[in-house]
């Protein structure tokens, strides 16, 4: 099978202009005889960002290369349509219906630039707790063979290869995103303005698609302490919990932290499409409430991960602060947003809540949504602040 | 020699305004200049051997009368060589680069000071003692407020040290300054001063920080080391500048502000400038107290997200960043 197809799979180089000299790697695989090629999203993103700095090349079997035109790109599902001349007229067939559990397939690629390379494994259906739909695919997918085929043994492709977790873990793109993302039929190269609209509609779609289906629904609730507190809200959200009780703390804490374990691919320096929260209950039986209090302030701040991004994609955060009451609660509540400057009608939100009850005890509860609308980031916030409440 | 009824007496100064010599008038003419016959031998190279003297005028008033000299008379403060100048009242005139001073006999001197006891002295080293011990305790209280473990009692010293060594070196050096322009050290004063400051400051971040949670001014409390940092600095360099300098209260004052609003507008500007610059988590401070120092009335969540709006619609209206030229 490596023989019949081996020359339908091509190397896919990001170029930097400057320098002249390859900047990433990854694969590619021809779907029509006109040579269209598909690949990750996250292997050409280059062109979309910095157009100006970036060229895209294909390195094929025989050691040709030939330059690659980015055509249509499906950021929610990480796949690039691309185009290059000068292929024979030979291209993988599609099969759109998933492999029975535990059928062998086989994964093509270039991994770390050693050549192409095939790897035997087989399909674990799709995975359970995603966001996104994934194939998992046991088989060792490496650096390099993102954006190659994952075949059947009648050499049909059944997904792209996209992510690995390691230990022979890895994930697949389902194929019937690439037979959408052909159906578009989009024929002539775009701009970068174009891509950043043709982004900016696939995940304002997308988090309307999540986000309104998670607040049609009730919370699930889970307890902390004396408080009921935003739960497992979703079966693609996976949620850990840890005490904290050192003997020479003065304090000790329960934490709860959830998040999807998949986000979206935008750039290096930026990822998607992610939600993430977690409470945590300080408590403490030897600290006076100012000394309480006065470490606690240091620590409201403390757990907060960097949201990634540059200037150029993304604004500052702007925030507004204040005490708020719901029910007979009071807390405290800043409320933060960042703008993307190139999708318009999307923002990160980032939420701190501080549960004000007694002198001895504190609730930090946080949230961070990324990459979804003004009005969804204010419902999601308030009815993850209203789901906040103290049940003694 | 000739006896005059009017008296007083020549006085030449240092460039701090410290008399270095006196010559009491008596008798006329009193001759000064750089030469060693002179009654007042002033030692400028810009003096002339004769430079000048002390003569009763033709109306029977004293003046100080130029010999012809290379750089002249002049009054001090004033421009342009004068021939004589009267010695009826207190006046200062230039002798080349030397300024000498003349004060008639009548002139009023204040109360004698009581010799320096050890009940004085003990007064300025109590308030020394007073002001260290307070700015001690008050950096001793923050390090264990900002420590989540038991301290024991080295921690103690190690976060009392560092401060008390730089409340001496800082004393020190401004009692340096203070025995070169007023020859007097005045070592506990300064670190009095200081201590105070320091108290002064921890004590004022204090309050405000709680001002600005009972309130919800959390934007207020990015303020809060600004506006410490100016009440603070503008008291201890007035106070240091008072006791180091001939500055009169006033004059120390209004150079402790300069100083005060200059270190303290650059902490601002530094600040300023770090928060144009990207940042990929929220910068803004959360103010945290006790629950029961919440002086405002919390809002609806209703009103509350309803506020949210204005932060979109600052973010829409941000100035767009400039983008590279397409070639």
């Amino acid at each position: 099978m490596f023989a019949l197809v081996k020359d339908q799979v091509v190397q896919v180089r990001l170029i930097d202009q400057a320098g002249n000299a390859k900047t990433a790697l990854g694969s590619g695989f021809v779907v029509s005889d006109d040579g269209r090629i598909i690949s990750n999203y996250h292997v050409v993103s280059g062109l979309v960002n910095h157009p100006e700095r970036f060229r895209a090349e294909f390195l094929d079997q025989k050691g040709q290369t030939g330059k690659l035109e980015l055509l249509d790109i499906d950021v929610i599902h990480d796949l690039a349509l691309l185009r290059a001349a000068g292929f024979p007229p030979a291209h993988f067939d599609i099969r759109a219906e998933l492999p029975a559990m535990g059928e062998r397939l086989y994964s093509m690629g270039n991994p770390y630039d050693l050549g192409l390379t095939i790897v035997e494994g087989n399909y674990n259906g799709l995975l359970q707790k995603s966001l996104y739909e994934r194939i998992h695919f046991t088989g060792s997918i490496n650096h390099g063979m993102s954006g190659g085929p994952t075949l059947d043994t009648s050499g049909r492709v059944i997904g792209v290869n996209v992510a690995s977790a390691g230990n022979q873990v890895s994930f697949l793109v389902p194929a019937k995103y690439v037979i959408a993302l052909l159906d578009r039929k989009h024929d002539a190269p775009l701009d970068a303005t174009q891509f950043n609209a043709i982004i900016a509609q696939q995940l304002t779609a997308n988090q309307q698609r999540y986000v309104t289906d998670l607040l049609s629904k009730d919370f699930a609730r889970t307890d902390l302490g004396a408080y009921s507190v935003p739960g497992t809200l979703a079966d693609y959200i996976n949620c850990w919990g840890r005490t904290d009780s050192e003997p020479r703390e003065l304090y000790h804490s329960v934490s709860y932290h959830c998040s999807t374990d998949e986000n979206l691919f935008l750039s290096d320096s930026l990822a998607s499409g992610s939600i993430r929260y977690s409470h945590v209950l300080y408590s403490t039986d030897e600290l006076s409430p100012l000394h309480f209090f006065h470490l606690m302030e240091t620590m409201a701040g403390a757990n907060m991960n960097p949201f990634g991004g540059t200037e150029e994609a993304m604004s500052n955060f702007r925030c507004a602060t204040d005490f708020v009451a719901h029910d007979n609660d009071t807390s405290k509540v800043m409320f933060c947003l960042r703008r993307y400057r190139q999708f318009d009608g999307l923002y990160d939100l980032y939420q701190l809540s501080l549960a004000l009850r007694g002198d001895r005890e504190l609730l930090v509860s946080t949230l961070a949504l990324t990459g979804v609308s003004a009005d969804n980031a204010r419902a999601f916030a308030r009815k993850f602040q209203e789901s906040i409440a103290w049940k003694p | 020699m000739e006896a005059v009824s009017v008296r007083g007496a020549l006085e030449l100064l240092d460039r701090a305004g410290r008399v270095e010599q006196r010559v009491v008038i008596g008798t006329v003419p009193v001759r000064i200049g750089r030469a060693y016959d002179n009654d007042l031998i002033v030692d400028d190279i810009h003096a002339d051997a004769h430079h000048a003297e002390a003569i009763v005028g033709d109306d029977g008033v004293p003046v100080v009368r130029d010999l012809g000299s290379v750089n002249g008379l002049r009054r001090a403060n004033a421009r342009g060589r004068v021939d004589a100048i009267a010695l009826d009242r207190e006046c200062a005139f230039t002798i080349g680069g030397a300024t000498m001073r003349f004060r008639p006999a009548n002139y009023a001197t204040s109360a004698a000071q009581p010799m320096r006891s050890a009940g004085v002295f003990a007064h300025s080293a109590l308030w020394a003692a007073l002001a260290l011990i307070a700015c001690l305790v008050a950096t001793a209280s923050e390090a264990v407020l900002g420590s989540s473990e038991r301290f024991n009692g080295l921690q103690f010293l190690n976060a009392i040290l560092v401060p008390l060594i730089i409340i001496l070196v800082w004393s020190a050096l401004w009692s340096l300054v203070g025995r070169l322009l007023v020859h007097h050290a005045r070592f506990l004063g300064h670190v009095a001063i200081v201590s105070f400051g320091l108290f002064l400051g921890s004590a004022i971040t204090f309050v405000l920080s709680l001002f600005a949670f009972s309130f919800s001014l959390d934007t207020f409390a990015g303020w809060v080391g600004t506006i410490t940092a100016f009440v603070a600095m503008t008291l201890v360099f007035s106070g240091h500048l008072r006791l180091a300098t001939r500055l009169r209260s006033r004059s120390a004052l209004i150079a402790g502000i300069c100083a005060a609003v200059l270190i303290a507008g650059s902490f601002r500007v530094t600040h300023m400038v770090g928060m144009q610059h990207f940042s990929p988590a929220p910068r803004n401070a959360v103010t945290l107290a006790p629950p029961g120092w919440r002086m405002r009335s919390p809002e609806s969540t209703d009103a509350f997200y309803a506020k949210t709006q204005s932060l979109v619609d600052e973010l829409r209206d941000e100035t767009p960043l400039k983008t590279p030229v397409e070639k």
